[in-house]
């Protein structure tokens, strides 16, 4: 059977490790000022270089987005970071300009995959990819599972789809929306996302056709009933969007997708109904296959802006645990206070709830509550926690999706 | 220096001669089902009967496939390139570079245009495309005219830019029926922001899915001097513009630049 890989976006160092810990094969980041989060989420070289270094030792991949579309004064940034990510050993670039795939391939050994942005939605395209040199092709988001099946069959590329996280509502790499509203080119790193702002639709005169403005923006991609078909399709790697989003979003949504994919390789059903619910609780908008199985039609789109949901489930990160003493150390995200019944997840998927009978900072003074973000605190707990163990809240909410 | 061809959208044979009047040089049309949702294009027969009206008046005749291209429309685009291959027109544009793979996967002589909306932003990346075997290139529609002249100047490749109405958005989702409204190609409709109370956009949805159009044509300003400007081809979009606005528009960026 084909074992596709699990790709999992690394926002930060942090984030990437954790996506590794929690399942993925291999991450992806974007490379400083070359890639679509530029400003918002894009590496340091010393970063990549330690992301590297940890995914190796793991025997997992690391790949660079340097896929913003350059202007001639900005080429030389580009080939220069290119040739600094083959420096430091990442295992693939991600490109969307075909020269700079051609240039790629005649000045590094990189491994190249084709973004998105680029739009390759068919054999000839994707094989005239490979041909200058392409070994992998992320095929646009608008493709049903059928197409990809039919792609696959025709190709000897690898081929790559998104199967969780956000989604342009226009095609990749073809909105102009925040370059021309706001100054700020989303093919170049800096999108405003403008799909999510509020428009009327009216008719000749002004008239609002509508009874209230709507977003244009997508509902957010997810496909865990869609795993075994992808798998079966032929899909070389499965990816997950997100280098914004929080590490309780990278570690829950990699973990959701490790198992979902497992259990399609080991011949089991997944679990679809917990993976889910699971994934509920780390993810902020609200959901939809997108076009895998077809125009996504109304249900497919926000329309008026997703209603906030908690944010404060995350509650902290357990750095170490010391045996003696019992106690986690804990690099607190959100409030934590003694007496609370919390929750640990863990890299394999197990859970547990756990009480906090005792906080104290760094210097053995206790507390009652711990709540600046980043303080490491020391958590006395009877169970042993480890460290990449995540603790949220023990909470219900009823979902209004 | 080189003076460019100014190629005026045409959407029906009729139009031909007041666009020859105007200044064009050549026409561009929409090849159906290959259009967009402000321009459902012509079939092949109107092409033809298009290409016969314009050959007296010595207008050039292009084509344009538009869209992203999808494993089911392969054959369809390589019979059309046939037919226009045969006419022959002067030259297929495309937003999607697989017609040009496909022309020159099946031999065909017809010169292929690349128009690739926003994609092409550098004169490198025009040098690649002429390695590639296409006649030309059109700079991306978010580019200022001065940054695409420098483009153009330094790729070797002929070089166009997109004046008029210029797709600002397009999607596979219909986002005017999954709003409630129930869409007519007749209809006019805009998009207004709602903290841009004065700037209305129009957006069009067809099959394909929907585009939405900057709420002003692209003109060239009026301080830069047209002597200048090293493009082989002005190519003027229509987009929303009825017939007679087009017409005007048109002649008026023409006739500020003679």
């Amino acid at each position: 059977m084909n074992r596709p890989e699990l790709l999992a976006p690394a926002g930060s160092l942090e984030k990437g490790r954790f996506a590794l810990i929690y399942g993925a094969d291999a991450v992806y980041f974007g490379a400083e000022d070359v890639s679509l989060r530029a400003k918002t989420a894009a590496f340091a070289l010393s970063d990549v270089r330690e992301l590297v270094l940890f995914a190796h030792a793991m025997n997992k991949r690391v790949y660079g987005a340097v896929n913003g579309l350059p202007r001639d004064e900005d080429l030389p940034i580009y080939q220069d970071r290119i040739r600094q990510l083959a420096q430091i050993g990442v295992d693939a670039v991600i490109l969307a300009s075909p020269s700079l795939i051609e240039w790629t391939r005649q000045n590094t050994a990189l491994d190249i995959h084709v973004s998105t942005q680029h739009g390759a939605a068919n054999a000839i395209a994707v094989e005239w990819l490979r041909g200058l040199g392409a070994k992998r092709i992320v095929l646009p988001r608008e493709q049903t599972v059928e197409a990809i099946s039919d792609l696959a069959s025709k190709t000897q590329a690898e081929l790559e789809v998104f199967i969780h996280g956000g989604m342009c509502s226009a095609v990749s790499g073809r909105c102009g929306l925040s370059a021309f509203l706001s100054d700020r080119d989303a093919n170049r790193g800096q999108c405003a996302h403008s799909c999510r702002w509020h428009y009327d639709l009216c008719d000749d005169t002004g008239k609002p056709l509508t009874k209230r403005p709507f977003t244009l923006a997508a509902k957010d991609l997810q496909t865990l009933r869609l795993i075994p078909s992808l798998i079966a399709a032929g899909v070389a790697s499965l990816k997950i969007e997100g280098r914004m989003k929080s590490i309780h979003y990278a570690a829950t949504v990699t973990q959701s997708y490790r198992q979902a994919i497992d259990a399609v390789l080991a011949g089991r059903p997944i679990d679809v109904k917990t993976l889910e619910d699971r994934i509920a609780r780390a993810e902020a908008r609200s959901t939809h296959p997108g076009f895998l199985l077809g125009d996504p039609g109304e249900n497919g789109l926000i329309k008026t802006k997703d209603l906030p949901r908690d944010a404060n489930d995350f509650l902290g990160i357990v750095t170490a645990y010391d045996e003696v003493r019992r106690h986690a150390f804990v690099d607190v995200r959100n409030k934590i206070a003694v007496g609370d019944v919390i929750e640990a997840f863990r890299p394999d998927g197990s859970m547990f709830s756990l009480e906090v009978s005792h906080l104290e900072n760094e210097d053995g003074v206790a507390m009652l509550v711990a709540n600046v973000p980043k303080q490491i605190v020391l958590l006395q707990t009877k169970i042993e926690l480890k460290p990449y163990d995540l603790l949220r809240k023990v909470k219900t909410w009823n979902d209004p999706y | 220096m080189k003076r460019p061809l100014w190629i005026a959208e045409a959407r029906r044979p009729e139009e031909l001669d007041e666009l020859k009047r105007a200044g064009a040089d050549g026409v561009v049309v929409f090849a159906n089902p290959f259009g967009h949702p402000f321009a459902k294009g012509l079939a092949l027969d109107e092409v033809c009967e298009l290409k016969h009206r314009a050959a007296p008046s010595g207008l050039d005749v292009h084509a344009m496939i538009d869209g992203i291209v999808v494993e089911k429309d392969v054959e369809t685009i390589a019979n059309i390139l046939a037919v226009f291959d045969a006419i022959p027109l002067t030259a297929v544009l495309c937003f999607d570079e697989t017609v040009g793979l496909i022309a020159r996967s099946r031999n065909l002589s017809i010169p292929v245009i690349y128009v690739p909306g926003s994609l092409l932003t550098n004169a490198k990346e025009a040098d690649f495309y002429g390695r590639q075997g296409f006649a030309g290139v059109v700079a991306a529609s978010d580019l200022s005219v001065s940054a695409a002249a420098r483009l153009a100047e330094h790729t070797s490749v002929p070089a166009g830019y997109s004046l008029g109405s210029v797709a600002l958005y397009r999607s596979k989702r219909k986002l005017i029926t999954d709003n409630g409204v129930e869409a007519s190609a007749s209809s006019t409709y805009r998009l207004n922001e709602e903290k841009r109370p004065h700037r209305w956009f129009p957006i069009q949805e067809d099959d394909s899915g929907t585009m939405i159009l900057r709420d002003r044509a692209v003109s060239i300003p009026r301080d830069i001097v047209w002597e200048n400007l090293p493009f082989d081809w002005l190519f003027v979009w229509r987009g929303a513009m009825d017939f007679a606005s087009f017409l005007s528009f048109f002649q008026q960026e023409r006739e500020g630049r003679q």
